[in-house]
């Protein structure tokens, strides 16, 4: 079965992208080392620690236990996608003002994250904002400024 | 525009962006797995299935003939069979062969590994090598295996790798003059560090022989000597580039398997290869946090002095030693350096069990220490009925101590800490409160400069200005995480003058950055001292064209928002452009800054734990408040108060990151973190699903972050260090808060709700 290969097509960040796939392929493994967008990571493989967080539709959804074969016909939008004409996201600008980033690993996935949230509750609660990211794993910088850096963004 | 300092900083104090969070932000930072070299193969390692057993025999035939695979390699492939994982100290500590040759110690100790043209074909190839096994018995407990009939898991007498026996003062007069003694026993957990990027490796040769790599070093230097010593080549012949780490917590201080199983494959192979493990790996066969068994007994006065202290640690290696002998060390003489007590005796063992084995992590002992030391405190001051915080100021630290195993305190901010906390978090008011809400405190000492983990605490540096007024800093150390990058660019900036946006750190690679011989939390006591010498250095040299060019003495010129001024007549000069572009141009001398810090060799005795084993030392307090939910034992953190003694602040906002990540690893330490094994040695738990750290939802919602600044004379602009004790005080602070809130006393880690309910209906 996991020889089978399939081709498709799928939008990445506002580009279509024509590639040949095996079918055991995650969306994860598409990303980074097919189309060689490396700003999502990986974290664990198996959807515990949300770094390989991205939009689909704007949903967020774990790249990592996403088969790509279902990103058929789908918007995706990683990381990379949210710089326009080089200039930063209010999110991505939010987290770097209010020191929302130690090591970044896990800073992408939870950005994505972010931005779902935004994007269907501009204005969360506190306990909105804990609860949208409550997926993505941070070892570093024990949450306080991030969920800053979100609640200054949807201002 | 301001002409003249007047004292005050102009860069050090603020809260500057961090240099890397740009890209950061934009997913463009490089981690090991971003990094492609072109042919690049990938790695995989053959992990033992048994915690204890002889290897008998490997064939990987059939892995070497499987389409795709260009290079499987044993312990034997290794050169020179014998050379272990460096322990860094002391050569007796080495037992950790890269790949093991004749036993195995714990389930997950790596046999053999492969390289193909990609991961699955490498993880097929695992498959198909045969390794034989005579299994035997595990060792778990740490006590059990201490016993003199236990297997050997090493080829020693004894699975008690090293012990220590300190003894200070008079500690049976101490006793005989206490009037109460209490007698507490404490364990701590298997913390694991489950840093978000899991260790990995890319190891590339060149026709010259020389070994390029880059990995999840925290120490760039240091690696790059451990590793050539592994390897049998001069350390000249290693290069360490630069890549993003994410996170390390001291897992990624000392040389791991990784690194030499990849270079190896690499060699075998004739390509470069990607060695990244995958999360279940990163449970098991990277380090943790030593569980620890600490027996403490205190003499305490009627009036609350403390009198005396003995106690006993054992400290539960692992399969092998790593650094855990100074873990060990630093475990012993923090026992006797908590408090003014001068009384005190520390009997410690490390012992070997077949377990994943541990390493340095965040506090390096320091958790361990202190939940045991000030859970106790709060038992003391509850039987002879003095406030907890009382009975800490009445013992406190003061500036000028020496502590009972010669520590010699400069600067101490440990009451205003002890005070702030309390009084931050509301203690008059919610202590002893009903309603199953308590709040808890808890203090700590802890190294303010360099440990000296091995030769250490030396670093160079080098800033050149260039001639447009740009300066470049050339540094050996490695950012991590923990602002590191960010807090040199500020030390130069102040130093210099000039603003940290035309301050660039140069990219680690240790053909062109220079040593630097320690990594941790004092990176900013020893790398950001050599930086600002080296930026001193810098600058009179600029000082030295401008005075050229306008005929005044030098004494009389200073640098403020990239100018040189006069002193006295509070007059711009020139840019530091136009000094520079003179002095090179016109005098032919580039404006090369030279600088190096070097604690100088240590005045510590391992031996007997007499000495002073920093420069200086930072202290905090952590008060917290929390409900407890007896009939289900869920503890709920609602609220700290954190005042943290680090000298100085150089970046508020970075130091509060500090704070509030490792109360973050802290209150998981308490709470619910620690491997679980079976009675194979099995780990349990080794996912994020069943080992859990905190998440956005589980944190307190207010974290008051209280900068103490003591202003030291040894460190950068008076700074100490910070990132490791935001997590020491944290688990004792809510053990003791949850005795507050509900009277009972759990003196194990973690503090799971089964132990809160057993105690409570139980127990009580």
């Amino acid at each position: 079965m996991h020889n089978f290969k399939s081709v498709l097509d799928i939008n990445v960040n506002g580009t279509m992208h024509t590639i040949e796939v095996k079918n055991n392929w995650t969306l994860l493994n598409v990303i980074r080392d097919e189309l060689g967008l490396t700003g999502t990571k990986c974290g664990c493989n198996k959807g515990e620690c949300g770094a390989c967080t991205v939009l689909v539709n704007g949903k967020p959804i774990l790249s990592c236990l996403t088969l790509v074969v279902s990103a058929q016909g789908q918007e995706i939008l990683t990381i990379e996608g949210l710089l326009k004409d080089r200039k930063l996201h209010p999110i991505q600008q939010s987290f770097i003002e209010r020191g929302a980033i130690q090591c970044g690993f896990c800073t992408p996935g939870m950005i994505m994250s972010a931005k779902a949230l935004l994007d269907s509750n501009p204005r969360p609660s506190e306990a909105e904002i804990r609860a949208g990211i409550n997926g993505n794993l941070c070892r570093c910088t024990g949450y306080a400024k991030i969920v800053e850096a979100i609640m200054a963004a949807a201002k | 525009m301001k002409t003249e300092r007047k004292g005050q900083h102009l860069v050090i104090g603020k809260r500057i962006p961090r240099v890397d969070a740009s890209e950061k932000a934009r997913g463009e930072a490089r981690f090991v797995d971003d990094i492609t070299i072109p042919g690049m193969l990938y790695g995989a390692t053959l992990k033992s299935p048994y915690a204890h057993a002889r290897i008998l025999s490997i064939d990987t035939n059939k892995a070497e003939k499987l389409p795709g695979v260009k290079a499987v390699i044993t312990g034997k492939d290794m050169i020179d069979s014998k050379r272990c994982i460096f322990s860094e100290i002391v050569p007796v500590w080495e037992d950790k062969l890269p790949l093991e040759i004749e036993k195995v110690r714990f389930i997950g100790d790596e046999v053999a590994a492969v390289a193909a043209v990609d991961l699955k074909t490498a993880e097929r190839a695992l498959e198909l090598i045969d390794v034989k096994y005579e299994v035997f018995p595990p060792v778990l407990d740490p006590e059990k295996s201490m016993e003199a009939n236990s297997p050997k898991i090493h080829d020693k007498d004894s699975n008690i790798s090293i012990e220590i026996h300190y003894d200070f003062g008079d500690v049976e007069g101490g006793f005989g003059q206490a009037d109460y003694t209490f007698e507490d026993s404490f364990r701590t957990s298997h913390q694991a560090h489950c840093c978000m990027e899991t260790h990995g490796c890319i190891a590339e040769w060149g026709d010259d022989g020389r070994l390029t790599i880059w990995a999840t070093t925290q120490r760039a230097s240091s690696y790059q000597r451990e590793l050539a010593k592994v390897l049998g080549i001069p350390y000249s012949d290693v290069r360490v580039m630069k890549t993003s780490v994410g996170g390390s917590f001291g897992s990624r201080m000392s040389l791991h398997t990784v690194e030499p199983i990849c270079a190896y494959l690499a060699k075998k192979a004739g390509l470069p290869v990607k060695l990244v493990y995958n999360r279940d790996e990163e449970f098991v066969s990277s380090r943790t946090r030593h569980p620890a068994i600490i027996e403490i007994k205190t003499g305490v006065k009627n009036d609350g002095i403390i009198i005396a202290r003995e106690a006993k640690v054992i400290l539960d290696n692992g399969a092998y030693n790593d650094l855990g002998p100074k873990v060990l060390h630093e475990v012993a003489t923090l026992l006797c350096s908590y408090y003014k007590v001068k009384n005190v005796r520390v009997n410690g063992y490390l012992v070997y069990t077949n377990k994943p084995y541990g390493g340095a992590f965040r506090g390096f002992g320091n958790p361990e220490v202190a939940f045991a030391v000030e859970s106790q405190m709060d038992i003391i001051a509850n039987k002879i009925n003095i406030d907890p915080v009382e009975l800490r100021l009445k013992n406190a630290s003061d500036p000028g101590d020496v502590t009972a195993c010669g520590w010699e305190i400069t600067s101490c901010g440990l009451k205003e800490c002890i005070e702030k906390a309390a009084a931050a978090i509301g203690w008059e008011k919610k202590r002893r409160r009903a309603n199953n809400h308590g709040v808890g405190i808890a203090a700590c000492i802890h190294w303010g400069g360099g440990l000296r983990v091995g030769e250490s605490d030396f670093c160079i540096a080098v800033v050149e200005v260039n001639n447009a007024g740009q300066a470049y800093v050339f540094t050996g150390e490695k950012e991590v995480g923990g602002g590191s990058d960010t807090i040199i660019t500020q030390i130069v900036a102040e130093e210099l003058g000039i603003s940290p946006k035309v301050v660039r750190l140069m990219p680690l690679d240790t053909d062109v950055t220079p040593s630097f011989l320690f990594a941790g939390s004092p990176t900013t006591f020893v790398a950001g001292g050599a930086a600002k010498a080296a930026a001193s250095d810098a600058k009179r040299q600029i000082l030295e064209a401008a005075a050229g060019m306008k005929a005044i003495n030098i004494k009389e010129l200073d640098i403020l928002d990239g100018y040189i001024y006069d002193i006295r007549s509070h007059m711009k000069l020139l840019p530091v452009s136009e000094a520079a572009h003179f002095s090179y141009e016109i005098m032919g001398i580039p404006i090369i800054g030279k600088g190096c810090f070097n604690q100088g060799p240590t005045q510590y005795d391992m031996e007997t734990g007499r000495g002073q084993l920093s420069p200086t030392y930072s202290f905090a307090a952590q008060a917290v408040e929390v409900t407890v939910v007896p009939e289900n034992g869920v503890v709920e953190v609602l609220e700290f108060a954190c005042a943290h003694d680090c000298g100085m602040g150089i970046n508020p906002t970075m130091a509060e990151g500090q704070i509030e990540g490792g109360l973050a690893q802290g209150i998981g330490y308490a709470l619910t973190e620690g491997l679980a094994f079976n009675n194979d040695g099995k780990a349990l738990n080794s996912s994020f699903t069943d080992y859990r750290i905190p998440r956005a939802k589980d944190m307190p919602k207010k974290i008051n972050s209280i900068i103490v600044e003591t202003k030291d004379s040894k460190g950068p602009f008076g700074a100490k260090a910070l990132g490791e004790t935001s997590m020491v005080p944290t688990a004792p602070a809510i053990a003791n808060a949850i005795e507050d809130a509900v009277g009972v006393r759990i003196k194990e880690l973690p503090i799971t709700p089964e132990k809160v309910v057993k105690a409570f209906y139980l127990d009580s």
